[in-house]
């Protein structure tokens, strides 16, 4: 009945304790694994991190014993998860924002609009954050933009590059190296260190990239570094 | 109000504290002090706060100059240290005058020694930490930069002094030593070959910094690749190469290599002295 009933509860060394889903990703079980997580933060008051199928909580295996995370787990209580939000986020495609839209085109044998298209026509659901702060995995880029990452990596990607890389598609909060093909690139801040959330999504979330010309591009940026920028959101209709 | 000038920074000085704890749901590092051990006895042997922020010398240790009074302490890692002319013993608490200038030279029998103050240094926090990481905060302290100090009233009362702990680092590197750890979630997945290799010898590469380790011999590795996972500091990680990466306090919080082996707390102290060349066994907790 209840599909997501087996899990393995395993120690992480002396300063973790792991709980895994032996399943594939899914929407179903990014939902499950958000109220379990809700569960044990509010039953635990400790820090608990989650990715496609597995949570870690960040204590010691001596403080919290099997027994009461599985209980915790099994227990079938009603919590107030966080409403999942819908974004729309800004990119400028191709161009000096997006230096290998061309070629990633060239390489689907396709034009950079159709990749803007098929890139901004659907909606992904943002899993967890993890690599960099503030960086968001996402799930369901088009089978049609998948494409391997590139065998040399780029030692500068700006802050803000909108990427695909393998299945997935990205936006790098920080400027860093990467083997991601950088096909747009977004003026909106992803992590904001001095704000009370330093990033403006959670997991759960849905972003949407919405394509914008060099001219908003620069409004938007001025905005957010006025501090007066609003990202738009919509609430999710369950 | 007490403060502190980098002179020279040395070859990589940043500040350190305890770490930074609460956000790795946002791909946060804990970051910290690499070796929390020492790290903690140095504030232990001035009476400051457990968490406050230190200085954490990597190979070569900086030139300060206080600003006031300010009482003073090295743990880690050996290294020659002259307070104008006169040489500060390792370990033990040592008093400053205002304006005397302290050169911390080559660090010797590990990678990382600590100074810290009485009254910890007091930089901008962020997110909850002074612990440096870029990119939430600069690489590590610059040539000229002043550091502000906490208030700490050690020195005037003798009697709140703890007696100085002998420190637990020789003065000698073992040529080969033991590092605790766990088996990994993915241990499981290793065959008996792979299970033995992992009791020989191994040896740091020259790719070490605060994020992690990589060991010269390599593991014969036929493993599928994993899906992106949780991993925290001590994750020991089986490349599709074969090459055994440590994950170190600045680490990812994600990864989607096997998790073979979790070096124990008292192991990742342990690394956080190792460099290129250094050699090691694990020892595996059953």
């Amino acid at each position: 009945m209840n599909t997501f009933a087996n899990f393995d509860i395993m120690p992480l060394g002396d300063r973790g304790i792991l709980i895994r889903w032996d399943q594939l990703p899914s929407d179903a079980l990014l939902e499950h694994l958000l109220w379990q997580k809700e569960k044990l933060v509010s039953a635990l008051a400790i820090e608990v991190v989650h990715t496609y199928n597995e949570i870690l909580l960040k204590e010691s295996p001596e403080t919290i014993t099997e027994e009461i995370i599985k209980k915790l787990l099994q227990k079938e209580e009603k919590i107030e998860v966080p409403q999942s939000l819908h974004y729309e986020i800004p990119v400028c495609y191709g161009g000096e924002y997006g230096e290998d839209l061309r070629a990633f085109a060239k390489a689907k044998q396709c034009t950079p609009e159709e990749v803007i298209g098929l890139h901004t026509q659907r909606s992904y659901r943002l899993y967890f954050m993890g690599f960099l702060p503030g960086f968001l995995y996402l799930e369901g880029l088009d089978k049609r933009l998948h494409h391997p990452r590139k065998a040399t990596p780029s030692l500068h990607m700006t802050s803000g590059s909108v990427a695909i890389g393998g299945a997935q598609t990205g936006i790098y909060p920080q400027e860093s190296p990467g083997g991601w093909h950088c096909i747009g690139r977004t003026p909106i801040s992803l992590f904001d260190v001095s704000a009370e959330e330093p990033s403006p999504f959670k997991a759960g979330d849905m972003i949407q990239f919405k394509a914008i010309k060099a001219a908003e591009f620069s409004d938007i940026s001025n905005e957010v570094k006025a501090a007066t920028y609003r990202l738009k959101a919509t609430p999710i209709d369950e | 109000m007490n403060s502190l000038q980098i002179i020279q920074p040395g070859f990589y000085t940043t500040v350190q504290d305890a770490g930074r704890r609460g956000f790795a749901h946002l791909g946060v590092p804990e970051s910290g002090a690499m070796d929390q051990d020492s790290y903690r006895r140095a504030n232990a042997l001035l009476n400051n706060q457990p968490g406050v922020a230190v200085l954490e010398c990597t190979l070569v240790g900086p030139q300060i100059r206080f600003e006031m009074d300010t009482a003073f302490v090295i743990t880690g890692g050996f290294t020659q240290a002259i307070l104008d002319g006169e040489p500060v013993v390792h370990g033990v608490v040592a008093f400053a005058k205002a304006q005397q200038i302290l050169k911390v030279g080559a660090i010797q029998s590990a990678t990382r020694c600590y100074l810290a103050f009485a009254g910890g240094i007091e930089s901008k926090l962020v997110l909850g930490s002074r612990s440096m990481y870029p990119p939430l905060t600069k690489f590590r302290v610059m040539k000229g930069e002043e550091l502000p100090l906490g208030n700490s009233s050690f020195g005037n009362q003798k009697g709140a002094r703890l007696k100085v702990l002998k420190s637990s680092i020789k003065t000698t590197i073992d040529t080969i030593r033991e590092i605790p750890a766990y088996k990994g979630p993915e241990y499981l997945k290793l065959n008996k070959a792979q299970e033995e290799e992992c009791l020989k010898v191994f040896t740091v590469s020259k790719h070490w910094n605060r994020m992690a380790l990589q060991l010269e011999e390599p593991l014969r590795n036929d493993f599928d690749t994993m899906i992106t996972a949780p991993v925290l500091p001590g994750t020991v990680q089986l490349t599709p190469s074969g090459t055994l990466i440590v994950l170190l306090r600045d680490c990812q919080t994600t990864g989607g290599y096997p998790r073979i082996l979790q070096v124990s707390e008292a192991g990742l102290n342990g690394l956080s002295r190792l460099q290129k060349g250094d050699q090691f066994r694990w020892k595996l907790f059953i």
